[in-house]
């Protein structure tokens, strides 16, 4: 019987629920979970502009699925589409490769990831933060190749950006997105929804 | 246990210190000097903050002023930062504060980047206050992934004086811009 609870309690230790809607326990801790290639499966986000002196709201309902991204823009008649699609390769030595095309046109983003402690007062539980800390990004055409070149340096880097993994399983992660900013106007701009990966 | 506590992790930390990390960057940090540089397309602008007074130079030529800083560094992880400063010159005067509150927590290491365990801060800001030419402007963040972020890097972190590094840079295309520089807080 010792044996057993120590057993569950080494396997809850290493891979406990951090997300939300993580599996309740895995055999594989969240690092390694995390490694390998995703690709993108399906995106579903709202970016919602609300100005109280205006009696409508600015809305881009942004979806993706069968490799196509669709923006579907309320003030416009139809939405605009594009050929999509989206891979990152999130190695364990800390560092990754996003690639992300848009029909021959591709960016190759590089750089280093690492997860987030838990902090109380932000509300972030440990490892539910995945940080993607890009140091260069680069266009390329199909036909043209490089068409340029950015690069990030430095240790306070601006273009950082913050996942929050809502699951996060062997073959299935998914980033939630939920934040609202308002400025002294009210104005205020809004971004719910979500994107799924698979490996 | 309290060299364990306590070893050093930002670059010019003490050695040792009774005091573990977090008991050290807690408290009212008042800015006592600052220089940072930034560049942007060919054009460098140097702005120097020493006990109050405001120096900036740039290829226009060189203002003087006032200004302050502050940080609220709580242990149970709220932050607050304010920053003010006039500054005046032949027939004109300028004014710009911002306060920005948040919270707070130390970051993991980077090997690649040669960054230490806690030798980086994370700010999860939840308000910014700007106020500058006589307006107010003032922005709220919520959400799960809501809000702005701000990363500094501590230099040295002793019981009553803590050093700031800023280095930044960013290129495209030939183009280039950077921050770099030190600010120097005490308790006083």
């Amino acid at each position: 019987m010792r044996v057993i609870l120590y057993f569950l309690a080494v396997v809850c230790f290493l891979s406990c629920k951090k997300g939300e809607n993580d599996p309740y326990f895995s055999i594989l801790s969240r690092k390694e979970r995390i490694t390998g290639k995703w690709t993108l499966k399906e995106q579903d986000i709202t970016y919602r502009y609300s100005d109280p002196k205006k009696s409508y709201d600015s809305v881009v309902h942004e979806t993706f699925l069968n490799n196509e991204l669709s923006k579907d823009i309320n003030l416009f008649n139809k939405p605009l589409d594009s050929e999509y699609d989206e891979t990152i390769d999130i190695n364990r030595d800390g560092s990754y490769e996003r690639i992300y095309r848009f029909g021959v046109v591709y960016f190759i983003e590089t750089g280093s990831w690492h997860f987030v402690k838990g902090s109380r007062s932000a509300k972030i539980k440990n490892k539910e933060i995945v940080v993607f800390e890009p140091e260069k990004i680069v266009e390329m055409d199909d036909e043209e190749g490089q068409q340029s070149e950015e690069l990030f340096t430095g240790i306070q880097n601006t273009e950082v950006v913050f996942e929050r993994i809502d699951e996060l399983r062997n073959n299935e992660m998914k980033f939630i997105y939920q934040s609202v900013t308002v400025d002294t106007k009210q104005k205020e701009i809004s971004i719910t929804g979500y994107k799924i990966y698979i490996k | 246990m309290a060299v364990i506590g306590s070893c050093k992790k930002g670059e010019n930390d003490p050695f040792i210190s009774l005091k573990s990390r977090k008991a050290r960057i807690a408290g009212e940090w008042v800015l006592s000097t600052s220089e940072i540089v930034t560049t942007s397309s060919g054009d460098v602008s140097t702005t120097k903050f020493n006990d109050g007074s405001v120096t900036i130079v740039s290829a226009g030529g060189s203002s003087t002023g006032i200004g302050s800083g502050m940080l609220t560094i709580d242990k149970d992880g709220t932050y607050k930062s304010q920053t003010s400063y006039t500054i005046t010159g032949t027939g004109y005067s300028s004014s710009y504060s911002e306060t920005v509150e948040g919270t707070w927590q130390f970051m993991d290491g980077d090997k690649d980047e040669d960054i230490k365990n806690r030798e980086r801060v994370l700010i999860h800001i939840t308000q910014r206050t700007v106020i500058s030419g006589g307006k107010s402007d003032v922005y709220t963040y919520s959400g799960t992934t809501g809000g702005s972020i701000e990363i500094f890097m501590i230099d040295q972190l002793k019981s009553k004086e803590m050093i700031i590094n800023y280095d930044e840079s960013y290129t495209h295309d030939g183009y280039i811009s950077s921050t770099k520089g030190t600010s120097t807080y005490i308790i006083e």
